[in-house]
C-alpha cells in the first residue's frame, strides 16, 4: 500500500504514489535549475509538464489511475535527463548571454576560497580572481591602487585574509574554480531576486534596455555573490569568535562559583579580616537549612546564566553539538533559583523586621568652660586601619570573630550643640530583630566602651556583641553635646570615627581633624583654620549673578507663558 | 574524442533548422514535430526541443497559437512567421551547398579508394 498524491500538470489532474511524486517533483526541480536563468524559463518548464502530462495520459489509457515509478522512468526516458539536454541549454546561453558562459552558472558553484597555489602574500587576490573570473593580475592591481586611497584596501586584505578559508584539499580548490556545490540559500534568494529583476527590466525595455538590463543585473549578481560570500564568512568567524569567548567566560565563572561552594574560599574579605560564605551566612540566618537555600538560590540565580553562555558559546563553535532541552532545563533551574531567592528572602526579612534602640546619656563633667580643649581621638580598633584610610573605610562593613563574640568595626561619633549649659554624651545603641523584644534584647547585648580622662576622650572603633545573637544589623553612634562656648580638639585619629558633624563653616569630616573647635550658637566654628580653608562662604558671592541670571530667565519665561495663556483665552471668547 | 559528443554536435547544428522545415509545411504542435524528428532519428531526448521552440520563438522565427484538443489541455501549434520563413530558405540552401560539399569530399575519398 503507498499514499498517492495528487499533482497538477500542465493543466491536468494526475493521481501519483509517493516514490513517483519525489522522482518527478525531483526531475522537475533539476529542469527549473538548469533553466533557471534563461529568459522565458516558464515557458519552457510549462511546455515540458503539458509533454509529461501528455505522456503520462498515453500511459494511463483508460485502465489505470495512478502514475508510479515504471511510468515515471519511461517518461523520463523520453524526455531526457537534464544533462542530456544541457548542450542545448549551453547553446542557448552562448547565444543570448554572448560567448563566454554566463557567470550566474559559475557563480552557483564556486565559493570563495584563499588561492595558496598562486599567492603572493595570502592568495586573496588570486580566490577574488577566480570568484570573479578575471586574471589575478588586475584585482592585484586594484588592491595595490585602492591601497593609495588611504590604505583602504591593506584593511580589506586583512579582513579577507583572516576571514576567508584557504582552499586546501582538492574539493575546495575545485569548489574555488568553480565545481558543482550547494550554495546556501542566502546567495540563492539572492540570484532568484536578481534574475527576476533581470528578467523584468527585459520584459518592459527594448532592445537596448534588455541588453544593459541583463548586463546590471549580471553585474549587480556578480557583486552579492561576492558579498554573501564574505559576509557569511565574516559571521561565521564572528560567530566562532564569539563562540570561544562565552564558553570561556562562562566556565571561568562556574568554576569560580563550585569552587566556592566546595572549598571555603574566601569570597568576602573584609578589611584585616575574612569570613567565608558559609560563617557569614550563619551569621545571618537563623537556622542553617535557610542558609543553604540561599546559597544554592544565588549560586542557580548567578550561575545559571553563565552555563547558559558557556552553552551557547559552544554551539557556535560546535554547531551540531546542540543538547535537547538543555535550554529548557537552564531555564527551568533559573526559575527555581528565583523561587528559592524569593522565600529565603522573606524568611531572611522576618528575622529583620522590628527595629529597636537603647539610649544611655552619660554627663561628661569635665568638659565645659573651665576647662580648656578636650581632644577627641582614637582608642582601639582590632581592625588596624591605616590613618590615611580611616574615614573612607568606616564607610565599609568591618566585622570580626573574636571567640564567641562579633566584633564590628563600624561606629560613628557626632558633636552636637547641648540644649544645657552641660556637656553630656549619647550612647545609641540599636539592633534589629524578628519582635520588638528581641530586637531590644539584641541592641542592650551590645558592648562599647571608651575612655575619658580630665583631657581626652578616646572612642574605641568598634563595639562586640556575643555571636549568638547573629547579626541583626547592629549599630553604635555616639552623640557627643557641647555647651555653648566648650572647645574640642578633633586629634587626626578621630578620623576613623566622626561622622557628618554640623559645623558652621561647612567643613567637611576629614578635613576637620587637627584643628580646635568651639561650640558657638551656630554651631561648631573652627578656631585655628587658615582663612583659605575656609572659602566655602565666599562662593556664595560668586554665584549669586548667575542665581540672579535664572531667577531673571525663570521670571521671563512665566511672563511669556502668561501672555500666551491670555491670547488662547481671548481667541477662544473671540469665537 | 568521444563520438557520442560528436554526434551530438553534428546534430545539434541541424536540429534547429530541421525544426524549420518541418514547420515549412504547415504549423504543427509540439508532439507532432517530436514524431517527426524521431521518425529521422535526430531527436534523442525530446527535453531538448521545448527550450529550443521557445527560443526560435523568442528571436521572432516562430510563433504560436493556442488550439483546444479533445484528450487534453489545450495544445500550442507552432508556425513560422515571414522572417522564419526567410531565415529558413536561406538555411535550406546553405544545407544544399554543404550537403553538396560533404558528398564532394566523400565522393572523392570513395574514388581514391577505388583506385
Amino acid at each position: 500500500m503507498k499514499k498517492t498524491v495528487q499533482v497538477n500538470l500542465g493543466g491536468q489532474a494526475f493521481v501519483l504514489d509517493e516514490d513517483a511524486y519525489e522522482a518527478l517533483s525531483n526531475y522537475l526541480n533539476q529542469i527549473t535549475k538548469l533553466y533557471n536563468n534563461s529568459p522565458g524559463k516558464d515557458e519552457i518548464l510549462h511546455d515540458i509538464e503539458a509533454r509529461i502530462a501528455e505522456l503520462f495520459s498515453e500511459r494511463l489509457g483508460g485502465s489505470r489511475s495512478v502514475i508510479s515509478m515504471p511510468d515515471l522512468d519511461y517518461v523520463i526516458q523520453i524526455m531526457g535527463r537534464p544533462e542530456q539536454f544541457e548542450e542545448s541549454s549551453e547553446e542557448f546561453e552562448s547565444e543570448t548571454q554572448g560567448s563566454s558562459k554566463s557567470f550566474r552558472e559559475d557563480a552557483k558553484n564556486k565559493r570563495f576560497y584563499r588561492d595558496l597555489d598562486d599567492q603572493v602574500i595570502g592568495g586573496v587576490c588570486s580566490g577574488i580572481a577566480y570568484y570573479v573570473g578575471l586574471d589575478p593580475l588586475w584585482v592585484r592591481l586594484a588592491f595595490a591602487i585602492s591601497i593609495g586611497f588611504g590604505g583602504l584596501g591593506i584593511f580589506l586584505y586583512i579582513v579577507l585574509l583572516l576571514v576567508v578559508p584557504e582552499a586546501k584539499t582538492t574539493a575546495e580548490k575545485l569548489h574555488m574554480k568553480g565545481q558543482p556545490i550547494d550554495i546556501s540559500g542566502i546567495g540563492r534568494s539572492i540570484e532568484k531576486e536578481i534574475s527576476d529583476f533581470g528578467e523584468r527590466i527585459s520584459r518592459e525595455g527594448g532592445p537596448f534596455a534588455r541588453r544593459s538590463g541583463k548586463k546590471l543585473a549580471r553585474g549587480i549578481d556578480r557583486f552579492l555573490y561576492l558579498l554573501a560570500d564574505i559576509l557569511r564568512n565574516v559571521f561565521n568567524a564572528v560567530g566562532k569568535i564569539l563562540g570561544g569567548v562565552f564558553l570561556l567566560i562562562g566556565v571561568f565563572v562556574v568554576v569560580i562559583l563550585i569552587s566556592g561552594l566546595v572549598g571555603s574560599a574566601d569570597l568576602i574579605h573584609f578589611h584585616s579580616s575574612s569570613l567565608d560564605v558559609y560563617e557569614l551566612g550563619d551569621l545571618v540566618f537563623d537556622a542553617s537549612e535557610w542558609l543553604m537555600l540561599s546559597i544554592t538560590s544565588v549560586l542557580l540565580l548567578v550561575g545559571i546564566p553563565f552555563i547558559a553562555l558557556a552553552y551557547g558559546g559552544f554551539a557556535l563553535l560546535f554547531p551540531n553539538s546542540r543538547v535537547p532541552y538543555f535550554g529548557l532545563a537552564l531555564f527551568g533551574l533559573w526559575f527555581l533559583g528565583i523561587v528559592m531567592a524569593i522565600f529565603s528572602g522573606f524568611g531572611v526579612m522576618k528575622s529583620f523586621s522590628k527595629a529597636e534602640a537603647v539610649i544611655d546619656t552619660i554627663p561628661l563633667q569635665s568638659i565645659g568652660l573651665k576647662h580648656g580643649s578636650i581632644t577627641i581621638k582614637l582608642g582601639e580598633d582590632p581592625f588596624n586601619i591605616p590613618l590615611k584610610r580611616a574615614y573612607y573605610a568606616n564607610n565599609d562593613f568591618m566585622m570580626k570573630r573574636v571567640g564567641d563574640n562579633i566584633l564590628i568595626g563600624n561606629v560613628d561619633v557626632t558633636v552636637l550643640p547641648s540644649t544645657t549649659d552641660q556637656a553630656y554624651m549619647e550612647l545609641v545603641r540599636s539592633s534589629r530583630g524578628p519582635g520588638y523584644s528581641e530586637a531590644r534584647e539584641n541592641a542592650k547585648s551590645i558592648d562599647y566602651l571608651f575612655t575619658n580622662d580630665s583631657n581626652s576622650i578616646s572612642f574605641n572603633a568598634y563595639f562586640s556583641f556575643p555571636s549568638e545573637n547573629l547579626l541583626r544589623s547592629q549599630e553604635v553612634e555616639v552623640k557627643l553635646y557641647l555647651p555653648e562656648g566648650a572647645s574640642i580638639y578633633l586629634d587626626e585619629t578621630s578620623k576613623r570615627f566622626i561622622d557628618d558633624i554640623p559645623n558652621a563653616t561647612n567643613m567637611y569630616d576629614p578635613e576637620m581633624v587637627g584643628h580646635y573647635w568651639m561650640m558657638e550658637v551656630d554651631g561648631l566654628r573652627c578656631m585655628d583654620c587658615d582663612s583659605d580653608t575656609l572659602v566655602v562662604e565666599e562662593y556664595d558671592h560668586l554665584l549669586q549673578p548667575a542665581v540672579d541670571e535664572v531667577r531673571h530667565a525663570a521670571e521671563v519665561v512665566r511672563r511669556e507663558a502668561e501672555e500666551l495663556r491670555d491670547m488662547a483665552r481671548e481667541q477662544l471668547q473671540g469665537k | 574524442m568521444n563520438i557520442e559528443n560528436s554526434k551530438a554536435q553534428l546534430r545539434k547544428g541541424i536540429l534547429e533548422f530541421c525544426v524549420l522545415a518541418i514547420l515549412k509545411k504547415g504549423e504543427a504542435y509540439p508532439s507532432e514535430l517530436l514524431e517527426a524528428l524521431k521518425g529521422a532519428k535526430l531527436l534523442v531526448v525530446e527535453g531538448t526541443l521545448y527550450p529550443l521552440l521557445t527560443r526560435l520563438k523568442n528571436v521572432g522565427l516562430l510563433t504560436y497559437r493556442w488550439e483546444e484538443s479533445q484528450s487534453g489541455p489545450p495544445r500550442k501549434y507552432y508556425s513560422l512567421t515571414e522572417q522564419g520563413r526567410t531565415f529558413c530558405g536561406e538555411l535550406s540552401s546553405s544545407w544544399i551547398e554543404l550537403r553538396d560539399a560533404v558528398d564532394t569530399i566523400m565522393n572523392q575519398e570513395n574514388a581514391s579508394e577505388i583506385k
